[in-house]
């Protein structure tokens, strides 16, 4: 029993953060699921979120809930600007992934040297001074560690919810397994990618905003959310959104204990850590499905 | 009949795509110097065997004999290097090559195609290149196609020669070729047909799929049958384009 | 002239870099994100091999280039079993991977600190230590680079990549590897960044891991393919463009930090203008569609 409660905290927080990884997750394999890009500008637009929070915030003094629909609403404009501007005029030409890649690359780079070019290029943090706390059981959580929760877990189940029952999301599973079942049904692919690229900026702020009130952002922080969601979506089974989302919270979980067992400073080892245990594991199965894949 | 006559034979081999049996329980053997063709409707699982043969993908069930020697795991280009040569349906010629770029790809140079090693062999290398040269030259003319020309700018026709011509570059034993005459005219249907026989006369094996039949009775033999991924028949040619159930049935002629 | 002289220098630096990703991008059409890493390694190895066991630089060099290889190899084994995009995230997880390594094993390294303090060259009691001695050395081994690319481009080794990324299937028909080929042109690659760093390492005479992080790759993938890949005049431009220009836009007179960010800017919007209007950049062979 008491190994029980100690273990608790651990599972708590790790799952907090396993969620907000799940969200980066779904954003990410959303996007490379039904368009096949691989969008490295996810970590601008995670990026983006928190510096237009900072911006309104601090710089503009706004109330925090204006400031953060705010935030959130100009961060879903620039995912859909990144597609309406340079995916989708690709997709028209008919490119290959590597030239969205490099694109995709060529995008983050101009975001994150233009956030650091007006915001600087030190720690930020997002200012509520000092937090209430709640106790559950035996584990001390902060308000933000609530919200992180209960947002998170929200915006995921949401999002299970739209696939079901709305229409937008059965024009999603349709667009993300077979291309030409969608162009038979004679359904919109600019609107669905548009939608589909506003949701998973969606995902990356809400993500992005519920941590940076609690941790504090740089402009490389994009590049550890973009890994932490790619990787999730490789280990989870690039096409299962289900399971990239069941991925981010294990690795969550596995970082907040790693992290607590050791420093802070193997927090991104971890992410290597999984991903490389994963492609010494799964090397034969993967050459197997690359040959298939060429008929 | 020994069994050192049999250059191919598969044993119940089986493939299933998303449950659907492309290719199921075919059993079947293939005599060297023959001349045989895999005929029946489309989707019947005759491209299917082939990419089997080559190894491209592996069997659900069954097993794979190559001149006695079971291949069922051996990878594809080991395979290839084994002599089995394929042509494709889809030609899958190097496009953004020149032909006879297309043909030197096709062969083994053992001094420049290991970058540790190329400046040590500068010369010896050289002339094997020379030679391989040579060698492609040769057959393009055959071909009447010119040799710097890029392939991606080549007509469906000789795109096919093209394919033809890599095959020749390589030593092999059996041949798989997949419609080799489809969009190819009179004149070079000849000189094809007339290169296969050539081959067979070494005590090589050709197994065609070819859809245009009464073209090649006049040089095959024996004809396997496939409906529906089955081996339905195998016999002679002119038996079986006799049988009028077959033809009316088979080739909804 | 000196400062001529450190243009020219670093221009043979980044030529040889160029070389080494263009052999791996332009032939197999894969990107790859890991050449920051193999250049540090490189630079690492050899800045340390120089100082700590007082080998020779020559002698270090390719000792650098040998380990490189062999990480390559192992990072290439885990990466090219994956298709495109896939790959990229890998090479970018390994660059990243190395650099936390540059950083965090502070005992070998020194982290952040850097080495400081790297011998120059010397052959024989002489020392490369004038500008102009280096510029020849460097000239020297670039050329030797350069020429061997040549070699490489009209060997059936690159002709046999061009076939895999024209139509793998049809190379596995011919009876050879695909994944044989790839790996050892990422393992050839990744080696010559190596040697651009051992020589990047005593010029500057003090290295950081910073220098060898995710903007570097990004740096190199950016003269690969604004220069255009697939033969060699495009490395060549490519270098001479990447080394110029923010060298001319210094006259701009920005802030120091500004000026970078600016760079980076400029660098990215060429990447995204690139890829959509001239994918085989100046003088590629090779177009990236």
């Amino acid at each position: 029993m008491e190994v029980l409660s100690k273990l608790e905290p651990f599972l708590v927080y790790g799952l907090i953060k396993g969620f907000l990884y799940a969200l980066l997750a779904v954003g990410f394999c959303l996007v490379y699921k039904t368009t096949r890009i691989f969008n490295i500008a996810y970590g601008f637009v995670y990026m983006s979120a928190a510096y237009f929070a900072l911006l309104f915030l601090d710089k503009l003094s706004m109330a925090v809930p204006l400031a953060i629909g705010l935030s959130l609403l100009f961060t879903c404009a620039v995912g859909w600007g990144m597609e309406k501007l340079v995916y989708f005029p690709l997709k028209v030409k008919g490119s290959s992934a590597g030239v969205y890649l490099v694109s995709s690359i060529g995008i983050y780079v101009i975001g994150i040297n233009t956030i650091a070019l007006i915001f600087g290029s030190r720690s930020q943090i997002l200012n509520t001074g000092v937090e209430e706390t709640f106790t559950i059981h035996t584990t001390v959580l902060t308000r933000i560690q609530v919200f992180q929760f209960i947002f998170s877990l929200l915006l995921l189940f949401g999002f299970s919810w739209l696939l079901k029952k709305f229409q937008l999301g059965k024009k999603i599973t349709a667009l993300s397994n077979d291309a030409e079942l969608f162009k038979i049904f004679g359904w919109n692919e600019k609107s669905v990618r548009s939608s589909i690229f506003i949701l998973s900026s969606l995902f990356a702020g809400a993500a992005s905003l519920l941590s940076a009130f609690d941790m504090g952002m740089t402009p490389y922080v994009g590049m550890n959310a973009l890994l932490i969601g790619a990787v999730s979506m490789i280990i989870g089974g690039i096409k299962n959104i289900t399971g990239a989302a069941i991925a981010g919270i294990c690795l969550g979980i596995i970082q907040y204990v790693v992290v607590w067992l050791t420093s802070a400073r193997w927090e991104q080892a971890v992410t290597f850590g999984v991903l490389i245990l994963y492609l010494l594991v799964s090397r034969k199965k993967i050459s197997g499905k690359v040959r298939i894949e060429e008929e | 009949m020994s069994e050192e006559q049999i250059i191919l034979m598969t044993r119940c081999l089986s493939k299933s795509f998303s449950g659907l049996k492309a290719v199921n329980n075919v059993t079947s053997y293939f005599i060297k110097g023959r001349i045989y063709a895999i005929a029946g409707p489309n989707g019947a699982g005759k491209t299917t065997f082939f990419n089997l043969l080559n190894g491209f993908f592996p069997p659900d069930k069954g097993e794979i004999f190559f001149n006695q020697e079971n291949v069922t795991k051996t990878s594809p280009w080991d395979r290839s290097r084994l002599g089995i040569g394929r042509l494709f349906q889809d030609i899958r010629v190097f496009s953004n090559l020149k032909a006879v770029d297309n043909l030197l790809c096709f062969e083994d140079n053992r001094f420049s195609r290991n970058p540790f090693t190329i400046p040590f062999h500068t010369l010896k290398t050289r002339r094997i290149d020379n030679e391989h040269k040579e060698k492609a030259a040769k057959i393009l003319e055959r071909f009447k196609i010119n040799p710097h020309t890029y392939a991606k700018n080549l007509s469906y026709g000789q795109q096919k020669l093209v394919a033809l011509g890599r095959i020749l570059m390589k030593e092999s034993y059996l041949l798989l070729l997949d419609e080799p005459f489809a969009g190819i005219h009179t004149g070079f249907r000849k000189m094809i047909r007339d290169l296969l026989v050539d081959f067979t006369k070494n005590g090589n094996t050709v197994i065609l799929i070819e859809h245009d039949i009464s073209f090649i009775s006049e040089f095959v033999e024996w004809v396997y049958l496939f409906v529906g991924g089955k081996r339905v028949t195998f016999g002679k040619i002119d038996e079986i384009l006799r049988s009028e159930e077959v033809v009316k049935g088979i080739w909804g002629i | 002239m000196n400062y001529l002289l450190s243009i020219l220098i670093m221009i043979n630096i980044y030529l040889i870099l160029a070389l080494s990703l263009n052999l791996f991008m332009g032939y197999t059409g894969l990107i790859s994100l890991t050449h920051a890493a193999f250049f540090g390694i490189g630079a690492y190895t050899t800045a340390l091999l120089m100082m700590q066991l007082k080998l020779n630089f020559f002698l270090s060099m390719l000792l650098g280039m040998i380990l490189t290889f062999f990480i390559a190899y192992l990072i290439g084994k885990l990466s090219l079993v994956f298709k495109e995009e896939l790959f990229v995230l890998v090479t970018l997880g390994f660059q990243m991977i190395v650099f936390s390594i540059l950083y965090n094993w502070t005992k070998l390294t020194r982290g952040p600190y850097g080495v400081i303090g790297i011998p120059k060259p010397s052959l024989g009691g002489f020392e490369f230590s004038e500008l102009w001695s280096f510029f020849i050395l460097s000239g020297g081994i670039a050329a030797i680079m350069f020429i061997y690319f040549k070699i490489l481009d009209k060997s059936a080794f690159c002709l046999y990549l061009k076939g895999i990324r024209d139509n793998e299937l049809a190379f596995i028909s011919s009876g050879k590897s695909p994944a044989y080929y790839k790996a050892l042109a990422f393992v050839i690659s990744g080696g010559a960044a190596g040697i651009a760093g051992a020589l990047y390492a005593p010029y500057i005479t003090y290295i950081v891991p910073a220098s060898f992080n995710l903007d570097m790759s990004i740096f190199i993938l950016c003269i690969v393919m604004i220069g255009g890949a697939g033969n060699l005049r495009g490395p060549l431009i490519g270098t001479l463009f990447m080394v110029i220009a923010p060298e001319a836009l210094k006259f701009l007179g920005l802030p120091d930090a500004a000026a970078a960010n600016m760079r980076q800017i400029i660098y990215g919007l060429l990447l995204v203008l690139l890829m959509r209007y001239r994918p085989q950049g100046l003088l590629g062979e090779y177009k990236f569609e």
